[in-house]
């Protein structure tokens, strides 16, 4: 099977580069304008892409525009309002970082453009064939998306006030319990308040197999049985007795920072070195991750449908897969995210570049970090991040 | 009704259509029945809608009473403007975040008073993102008494105050007494348009809900700018039926004030003889003291490395003026906007009420207020549903209009006072010396009124450097400014979002101080233009 789909991606290659020669691509984006929408939360990541996007107009004469956003979520109104208006090529991003439902709705309602990722040069160094290429949140990619990065759920604690980290959701509670106010997570449908609810159900569900397959509103209650009491008992000794919930990840490592917090979480598992090299966090802050494993995920850019300059977002694509583009991504003192390259893909002069990465002073070992658990198929996003708000929103009134 | 405010009308009305378009189902295969029953099983809608509701109401009424307070210092006691004016030019979410700084839970008073082992640990406190809206409470109160007590000052200026505050001395209240009881409660009348204004704004704002407010449940303003950029068509169609639904019951609020309490508001007071300034005075000088620290924690912030909460001052490297920075283009934008938005405003303001004055209007119109009632988030999604609807695209274009929608009436709002209120005789002397209208204008006019328009063109600038729901829907966020930026910044990295906020307070600020100053320096041989500054 492998086999057979690896001919398909060869042939697809194959048949693109006969139908539009790559150079015809480069020389159709000069002159160009690309509008990258991506969150633009992180000054280190605008940094970065600002410096590609200087060396994109150095080496093909086309300009970038990092539009920041807030919730890629917001972005995809506009594309729907342009589909249902029957406008094409006018105002809306030629480029969009995303992953899981935000491509699932995209997919679904047709608002991407036709698949490009076999067009580009450097995805030779991409394993395609690999899960968490071929699949973004259980949804087939179909080369609508190109993987940029890879996230995967750690945890943060300084070993200088906690010596035993919390590595199961149950030990977390009890945690909690012994130190009262020390211990919560970002309010859901914040991403990676979402991600820890994800992360919790995976840990505590009886029927994990279930998370895989579409979601099924008969299924939700079983699937949640085990959930809702722990949250409970977890919002009681939480910080501020979960009246309250930081508003996202960073918010959350702000209070870790400040000392308020013992245990804080991110997606990204070079976050706690690059925060130490940038000088907001001791340096005895260290990671770890939860003995089940720990919910990972690939994320992707992707080209929407009404894509005013697409050669230039499909050559600026090809930039940010470049292995010097992804060497740099991955290096702690600059980003941190971890690379989408197969190493067996890439010659020995681009390997290189990741050899001379070192790990930073907080980041796991891939052995310590372990294979990612699987993202729960997208469809069940949205129904748990619901459950969640009715349950505990409506406790609030 | 002239035409121009007939065509103020139509900018009023258009979004309306766009938004109507969408609650009755443009975009979504919904019935408007499915979009209310959405809406009824959203959680803590209730709880939403009272904390929104109540905090707008209590905001308006704090205000008023501060405006009183503040306008009696200008009036009656000559005390200098500056500090209202400094106060009036910071963007509310730039003191939102100075306020969220400074007396979080963890915030630059709580460091303090835990370096100084006045307290043992990080004390465990909502405030200010408290489920009663305090914390936007008090933001909304320091910036709408400044607002209320600008447009105050000239209003009472009209009155003969020193007559009446010595006839109320003579009748044994104190001159303070006699201010609250003979004099601000007419001042109180022309204000009404103002008043629904700051309601408008204090139930609708995200400037500082978003910063200050809590989340279980949120503000209204934050729930519904969720529901109206949802992907689900739904959700959207849902959040404009709330919208509307908002604005009607705006509309009934603001004609159940000008009906009824409007009418009444001489007689809420009971007489006090001998009621004493100095309760206002420290309340107001508490509140200053608030928002003084607030900047200086967005500055220690702005330059801070590690700062463990046990800490009193950070370390500082200067990490979120590198990150700011590093974003150049984003300073010039918003310079370039606010001047491009305060040269159009300023230009459309002095046309307009060139052509006002020409029919000798003496006052103005409440439709100029209509703009300014409309709150932001619904003028700008109707605008966005409009502009969709026509086949329009966001852009820079439509930002520097939506800015000038807002900014245009400010502009018109602060200059009318002096602009309408000309001397018969010097028209006169004008027409018969055969001085054509745009001569006047350009040698006559211009000049005189030039100190109010240099504050009428901060003001605009002020107000394009701090608006963030038009510069982000109608941009289609490829529009970026120092507001955007702090916004986008907010809840990532509280360093860089500081940086921001300052520099979105002073570029504001130093234009309030640098056309005060050009005015004292151009006319300083003009004693009768000296104070001419104030609105």
């Amino acid at each position: 099977m492998t086999r057979w789909m690896s001919f398909g991606v060869g042939l697809l290659l194959s048949l693109n580069a006969w139908a539009t020669p790559w150079s015809q691509i480069e020389s159709e984006a000069r002159g160009q304008t690309v509008y990258f929408y991506a969150w633009g939360g992180s000054p280190q990541i605008n940094a970065y892409i600002d410096r590609w996007a200087e060396k994109a107009e150095q080496q093909y004469g086309m300009t970038v525009r990092h539009v920041k956003v807030e919730d890629i979520a917001t972005v995809i109104t506009g594309i729907q309002t342009a589909r249902l208006t029957g406008q094409s090529e006018t105002g809306g991003p030629d480029l969009l970082w995303i992953n899981g439902e935000n491509f699932a709705r995209m997919k679904r309602e047709q608002l991407l453009g036709s698949p490009f990722v076999s067009e580009l040069p450097n995805a030779n160094g991409l394993d395609l064939d690999a899960p968490a290429n071929a699949f973004d949140f259980s949804i087939p990619t179909e080369g609508l998306e190109m993987p940029w990065g890879r996230a995967q759920l750690v945890w943060l604690y300084d070993r200088a006030r906690t010596t035993h980290p919390p590595k199961s959701l149950e030990a977390l509670l009890t945690y909690a319990e012994n130190n009262p106010g020390t211990v919560t997570y970002p309010e859901p449908p914040n991403f990676h308040g979402t991600t820890f609810l994800k992360q919790a159900v995976l840990e505590t569900t009886a029927y994990p197999k279930w998370l895989s397959e579409p979601f099924q509103p008969e299924r939700l209650d079983s699937v949640t049985e085990n959930l809702w009491p722990l949250l409970d008992a977890l919002h009681a000794v939480a910080w501020r007795q979960g009246r309250e919930f930081p508003d996202s990840a960073e918010a959350l490592l702000e209070l870790f920072a400040d000392g308020v917090l013992d245990i804080a979480l991110s997606f990204n598992p070079n976050e706690a070195s690059n925060r130490i090299l940038e000088g907001q966090l001791p340096s005895t802050v260290r990671t770890y991750v939860h003995d089940a494993g720990s919910i990972g995920n690939t994320h992707f850019v992707a080209i929407p449908f009404n894509a005013s300059a697409r050669a230039g977002a499909l050559v600026w694509a090809n930039m940010l897969l470049s292995p010097s583009a992804q060497a740099e991504k991955s290096d702690p003192a600059v980003w941190g995210d971890p690379t989408v390259l197969a190493m067996d893909r890439l010659d020995p002069e681009s390997r290189a570049l990741f050899d001379a990465i070192g790990l930073g002073p907080a980041t796991l070992s891939p052995e310590a970090l372990g294979n990612p658990l699987p993202e729960p198929h997208a469809s069940w996003t949205e129904p748990l991040e619901q459950a969640w708000r009715q349950r505990y929103l409506s406790a609030s009134q | 009704m002239t035409a121009i405010e007939r065509g103020l009308i139509a900018l009023v009305v258009v979004p309306l259509v766009g938004l109507s378009w969408q609650a009755l189902g443009g975009g979504s295969t919904h019935s408007v029945g499915d979009a209310w029953r959405w809406l009824a099983a959203e959680p803590a809608l209730v709880q939403s809608l009272v904390l929104t509701f109540s905090v707008a109401l209590a905001s308006v009424v704090a205000s008023l009473y501060f405006a009183r307070w503040l306008c009696y210092q200008v009036v009656w006691k000559h005390r200098n403007q500056g500090l209202q004016l400094a106060l009036l030019s910071v963007p509310h979410a730039a003191l939102a975040l100075g306020v969220l700084l400074l007396l979080g839970a963890s915030g630059v008073l709580v460091r303090l008073l835990l370096s100084g082992s006045f307290v043992a640990e990080v004390p465990d406190y909502l405030f200010p993102k408290d489920p009663l809206g305090l914390g936007v409470l008090l933001v909304l109160v320091l910036k709408e008494s400044v607002f209320l007590a600008v447009l105050a000052v000239p209003l009472a200026l009209r009155l003969p105050v020193s007559q009446t505050v010595r006839v109320g001395c003579e009748s044994g209240l104190s001159a303070w007494s006699s201010w609250c009881h003979l004099v601000w409660p007419r001042v109180v009348r022309w204000l009404s348009a103002p008043i629904l204004v700051i309601f408008a704004f204090s139930l609708m704002n995200l400037e500082v809900t978003a910063v200050l407010g809590p989340d279980r449940p949120a503000f209204l303003s934050v729930r519904l700018l969720d529901w109206l950029s949802d992907p689900n068509p739904l959700i959207r169609q849902a959040g404009a039926l709330a919208m509307l639904a908002v604005l009607v019951t705006l509309t009934a609020a603001s004609l159940i004030y000008v009906r009824a309490v409007y009418h009444r508001v001489p007689g809420w007071h009971r007489v006090y003889k001998r009621r004493r300034a100095v309760l206002w005075a420290l309340l107001w000088w508490f509140l200053g003291g608030v928002s003084v620290g607030g900047l200086i924690s967005l500055l220690l912030w702005s330059g801070a490395g590690y700062w463990p909460v046990t800490e009193p001052w950070p370390s500082f490297n200067g990490r979120g003026w590198d990150g700011l920075g590093a974003q150049s283009a984003v300073w010039w934008e918003t310079l370039r906007l606010g001047l491009m938005v305060a040269c159009s405003a300023i230009v459309l303001a002095v046309l307009s009420l060139e052509w006002m004055a020409k029919r000798r209007m003496q006052r103005l119109s409440w439709v100029w207020w209509g703009l300014l009632w409309m709150p932001a988030l619904p003028l700008s999604a109707g605008l966005l549903a409009t502009m969709g609807w026509i086949g329009l695209s966001p852009g820079w274009t439509a930002v520097w209009l939506g800015h000038l929608l807002i900014a245009w009436p400010y502009a018109v709002v602060v200059l009318a006072d002096t602009w309408l209120s000309r001397p018969e005789s010097a028209r006169r002397v004008l027409a018969e010396s055969g001085v054509n209208s745009v001569h006047a204008l350009l040698r006559i006019w211009l000049p005189l009124h030039s100190p109010v328009i240099g504050l009428a063109f901060a003001v605009a600038f002020s107000v394009s450097a701090s608006l963030y729901t038009q510069t982000l829907l109608l941009g289609g966020g490829r529009v970026e400014t120092l507001m955007t930026e702090l916004v986008i910044s907010l809840h990532s990295d509280r360093r860089v979002a500081s940086a921001a906020a300052l520099v979105n307070a002073a570029l504001p600020m130093a234009l309030f101080f640098g056309v005060t100053f050009l005015g004292r320096r151009m006319w300083r041989h003009r004693l009768g233009m000296q104070g001419g500054a104030r609105a």
